[in-house]
């Protein structure tokens, strides 16, 4: 177990752009990485010096001599049972793991509206148009280069609306149809996992798209959960949930390379913003 | 053909998401279980038997009453807390005063109430006190429903044996007592010169304050601080295996219900035509097959639910960390089945119901508190 743990969390892949990652990134957030370091060494320390004490008479741990051995108490189930129930389910996902959700986990956990309100732990700084221009980088086409969670993040906050509101933007993220709309050509979902915890609590940060006929020739092409990098003009609906909701009006698209970590990491506020 | 049809899983989108969501609980969870069994291997080598009864009120209702609040002093989640628990409770530590630290620990502590006013901004004190305290309360109700129920048919047989055999058992006579301890060391103590049962640990007082006066000094020549340790170790690992496997038959079974449960249709019916009561009970059942770690479900609450209102957010932070799929199978290293069940529905209708009452005098006290702040 401990063996487990220290393997993954030393574990690095080299992914298509020749970028190593932590492959236990995938699984837990980084607040949970010491903790795994620090318990993988643990089980492997007491493993190995129970190991090296296997003749050492301190049986039940208490001040008895040998004939106590039978009144203490033991596993509590017969140890080759307690053994597989253990290593099947564990062996079997070592096995069978990718490191990542399949597509048809990810359609179903991006399915979902969030409502960008609800995030706003993440105190953002005074904002302005000045202030966008000293921070951002702009394509060449004078689109300021944005992440998707600053975009969906700014629907949950007036001030920062109002300023972008209109503003041409490149932004990168995962592509979908967008729930409700399947068969609509012109309309798609552009969203990004965060992950709170672990992986098995991730979810999706979903911004609209609605595409240009241009853009939609180009996205035909593109397959579904692909990673793609639009251009848009910034703009804000309120949905039939009464959700303030980014939607970007996108002028073209093209698929991309994943970046580093394709989850977006959120251990504590103050993650949310350095990224800011 | 069998060959085929394994071959065909394990290649399967389902076999690989299983697999992801299944190691991330297990690298999220199984380091504190770790670290909550090595703690529990020393607690019951080194902790002598009633010393906590010495430090907790002997009243008591005032004991659970003051167990609730021991998180806020010693800070621990759900996973590490179990194991701990079933050591102390074989150390003596009342079953009432255990069960009230148990479930409100992994809510009454600093880490959850942080994460809970920074999770809520828009209410952040609000929503943290009043997690914190709605917890404090279900947990100490259901440690002085345990003072009335026989331990018996609480604790599970193994427990129920160390407790009798470190002394604090109530189903039994002292006669059959001595007689276990003579049994157990008259080869030691009579060598020593002393009558049974006193090495100062695991006993009841009584009878180890008895024979130190009969000047009993067997501890010296036995009592290794090394052969302590390996013991204490040993126990760790046996408690890690019993509550290792408990643990991942838990993430196991929860894997598979959340990669089965569609929620997103019943969430959306929930907000736009369901009951309060409905949505109530709703995220009760999720928080329990979702299984989130208490220090960091304020979070997730915060930013999914948001349609569902306050109160069925709360009744979901309340219950989860006191029970899950996880913790269901995780109280069986300590509780018989029957009363893990019986717990579970008196926890569902006891959050269901503070919480609704809660939601009732929420905007109350915090329009008295604003104004109290005010002046």
């Amino acid at each position: 177990m401990g063996g487990i743990c220290l393997y993954y969390y030393l574990k690095q892949e080299v992914d298509e752009n020749g970028v190593r990652d932590f492959v236990l990134t995938s699984y837990v957030s980084p607040g949970f990485h010491l903790a795994t370091l620090l318990g993988g060494l643990g089980m492997v320390v007491v493993g190995l010096f129970l190991f090296f004490t296997l003749s050492r008479n301190a049986g039940c741990g208490h001040d008895h001599d040998d004939d106590c051995e039978g009144e203490h108490e033991h596993q509590e189930m017969n140890p080759i049972f307690a053994l597989l129930i253990l290593c099947l389910p564990i062996g079997f996902s070592l096995f069978a793991t990718q490191h990542s959700f399949t597509e048809v986990e990810l359609a179903r956990r991006s399915e979902l509206d969030m409502n960008p309100e609800s995030f706003q732990q993440f105190d953002l700084p005074p904002f302005t148009l000045e202030s966008l221009d000293e921070y951002k980088e702009k394509n060449a086409n004078g689109a300021y280069q944005m992440q998707l969670m600053e975009l969906f993040l700014s629907a949950g906050d007036p001030t920062v609306a109002k300023v972008l509101k209109g503003v041409g933007v490149e932004v990168e993220g995962a592509l979908r149809s967008q729930p409700g709309a399947e068969g609509d050509v012109t309309i798609k979902r552009l969203y990004r996992m965060v992950m709170q915890c672990c992986a098995a609590d991730m979810q999706a940060v979903p911004v609209k798209m609605i595409l240009s006929d241009e853009a939609v020739s180009s996205a035909s092409a593109i397959k579904e959960h692909s990673w793609v990098k639009v251009e848009a003009d910034l703009s804000y609906e309120v949905n039939n949930h009464g959700i303030n909701q980014v939607v970007l009006k996108v002028s073209s698209i093209q698929q991309t390379a994943p970046p580093d970590t394709e989850i977006f990491l959120m251990g504590s506020g103050s993650v949310m913003r350095d990224r800011l | 053909m069998f060959e085929l049809n394994v071959i065909a899983f394990i290649e399967s989108n389902y076999a690989k998401d299983f697999a992801f969501s299944f190691l991330s609980v297990l690298f999220e969870g199984l380091p504190f279980i770790f670290f909550g069994t090595l703690i529990s291997g020393f607690i019951d080598v080194y902790l002598p038997s009633n010393t906590l009864e010495k430090f907790l009120p002997k009243n008591k209702w005032l004991s659970i009453l003051v167990c609730g609040l021991m998180g806020l002093v010693v800070p621990v989640c759900e996973c590490t807390v179990v194991p701990v628990i079933r050591r102390l409770v074989a150390k003596g530590l009342p079953v009432g005063s255990a069960f009230a630290y148990m479930l409100a620990a992994p809510i009454v502590n600093p880490i959850s109430i942080f994460s809970t006013y920074t999770a809520f901004s828009g209410e952040p004190v609000g929503m943290a006190l009043s997690r914190a305290i709605l917890g404090y309360l279900v947990a100490v109700i259901i440690g002085m429903i345990i003072l009335f129920l026989p331990i018996e048919k609480i604790l599970k047989k193994s427990v129920l044996e160390r407790l009798h055999f470190s002394g604090k058992g109530h189903s039994h006579s002292k006669d059959e007592h001595k007689h276990k301890h003579k049994h157990k060391h008259d080869k030691k103590c009579q060598t020593d010169g002393v009558e049974a049962s006193t090495c100062g640990h695991d006993h009841a007082e009584e009878s180890c304050e008895e024979s130190c006066e009969k000047g009993c000094d067997h501890h010296e020549h036995h009592d290794h601080g090394q052969d302590k340790v390996v013991g204490a170790l040993r126990t760790s690992v046996r408690d890690f295996v019993d509550v290792g496997v408990y643990f991942t038959v838990g993430i196991t079974l929860m894997t598979i219900f959340k990669l089965g449960a569609n929620t997103n249709t019943f969430l959306n019916y929930l907000a736009d035509e369901g009951s309060l009561l409905e949505g109530t009970a709703f995220m009760i059942g999720l928080s329990f097959v979702l299984s989130l770690c208490s220090t960091s479900d304020a979070f997730i609450v915060a930013t999914s639910f948001e349609r569902l209102g306050r109160v069925p957010k709360m009744a979901f932070l309340v219950f989860g960390p006191m029970m899950d799929m996880k913790l269901l199978f995780l109280y069986q290293t300590l509780m018989r089945w029957r009363a893990v069940l019986l717990m579970t529905v008196l926890l569902f209708i006891m959050v269901t119901a503070v919480s609704i009452l809660w939601g009732e005098c929420y905007p109350a006290v915090m329009t008295w508190a604003e104004k109290l702040i005010g002046t």
